[in-house]
């Protein structure tokens, strides 16, 4: 669930840094600009690997800072499609279950990928799989918080950037309030094994 | 900013969690970061996984044993096996695609038998074994 990506960027240091050590200016740096950020397609970054290179410093006319190249590796969290992962319910809805792991709460189980037969309990907001235990139908509820094992279907990179999204919508097209979120997995349980992990273990 | 190579290596949930740990440690150090957050996050979730009592030896043995079986795995299936070692022969077939054409049952039992011991569970059983003996002697 774990990658390493190669990145390069330009860092610059302002003169009253200028008696720090350059080192540990340029990994504060690198990890404030991307830590907990999403790179479209790249995915979530997380923290610095190692620093490749650092190229020449630069300094520009009319400026105090000074300016280096650096090739950087970052850990970056992207999961492959097909990977099973383990995560929390986070909310549930009629369209499906959102997941959480806690530092990504962006993967959604649509009503489609539940076990089959499912049903969602409007009333108390749950996910219910109608389990057919020989004739009788066990109801086994996923509660909201309940750790569950899922399999990685797709994820979607969607541009967030400003300006994106703000130009005027043509007649007739419906404004979606929604907030997007940059990266987004879909999930399913619909696979025995799949689905709160207390289902399976006292088999 | 320039993504040189999106995907250089991949990294097993162990590597992860001891990597995060250091980056902590550093951020102590140098302070001034304002990525501690996430680093508290995915800490709080490796710890509760199978990774937080794995070490790096432990999971080479595992790999090199997974190397000596009769059995082909791809990169990615032996990289769930180590993040979440089965300990069922359902779960382990949610992780190994056309399980049951590829695996025989003999292999699936020398697979099973072999991630329940890199998950330490197999220790546990044999240590009470032995202490059922030591008790009957």
């Amino acid at each position: 669930m774990f990658i390493v990506s190669e990145f390069e960027e330009v860092v610059k240091v302002q003169p009253n840094h200028l008696e720090d050590d350059q080192m540990s200016r340029i990994v504060i740096h690198l990890n404030s600009m991307l830590a907990n950020k999403v790179v479209m397609n790249v995915g979530l970054c997380l923290s610095l690997f190692d620093i490749l290179e650092i190229g020449d410093s630069i300094i520009y006319p009319s400026e105090g800072a000074y300016f280096s190249k650096v090739r950087f590796r970052f850990i970056v969290f992207r999961p492959f499609v097909e990977e099973i992962l383990i995560g929390k319910v986070k909310s549930s809805s009629s369209d499906g279950a959102v997941l959480t792991t806690g530092f990504f709460e962006d993967i959604f189980v649509p009503a489609a990928n539940m076990q089959n037969p499912s049903r969602f309990d409007v009333k108390d907001k749950v996910w219910v799989w109608e389990y057919d235990n020989c004739g009788d139908t066990v109801e086994l509820h996923m509660d909201i918080g309940e750790t569950v094992r899922f399999r990685v279907v797709s994820e979607q990179f969607t541009d967030t950037h400003p300006g994106v999204d703000s130009g005027l919508l043509d007649t007739g097209e419906i404004a979606t309030s929604k907030s997007k979120s940059p990266y987004s997995i879909v999930g399913t349980v619909r696979e025995p094994g799949l689905g709160v992990i207390g289902w399976w273990t006292d088999l | 900013m320039e993504v040189k190579n999106p995907q250089v290596a991949v990294l097993c949930n162990n590597e992860v969690f001891e990597l995060l740990k250091k980056s902590q440690e550093n951020t102590k150090l140098i302070g001034g970061m304002n990525h501690s957050t996430i680093l508290y996050e995915v800490n709080k979730y490796l710890e509760q996984r199978p990774c937080a009592t794995q070490n790096a030896t432990k999971i080479k043995e595992f790999l090199i044993k997974l190397k000596h079986m009769p059995i082909n795995l791809t990169k990615k299936e032996k990289l769930m096996l180590v993040n979440d070692p089965p300990d069922s022969v359902l779960q382990l077939s949610l992780g190994i695609k056309d399980f049951y054409d590829r695996l025989s049952e003999p292999e699936t039992e020398m697979l099973l038998h072999a991630t329940k011991q890199f998950s330490g569970q197999f220790e546990v059983i044999t240590k009470q074994e032995q202490m059922e003996e030591e008790e009957e002697n």
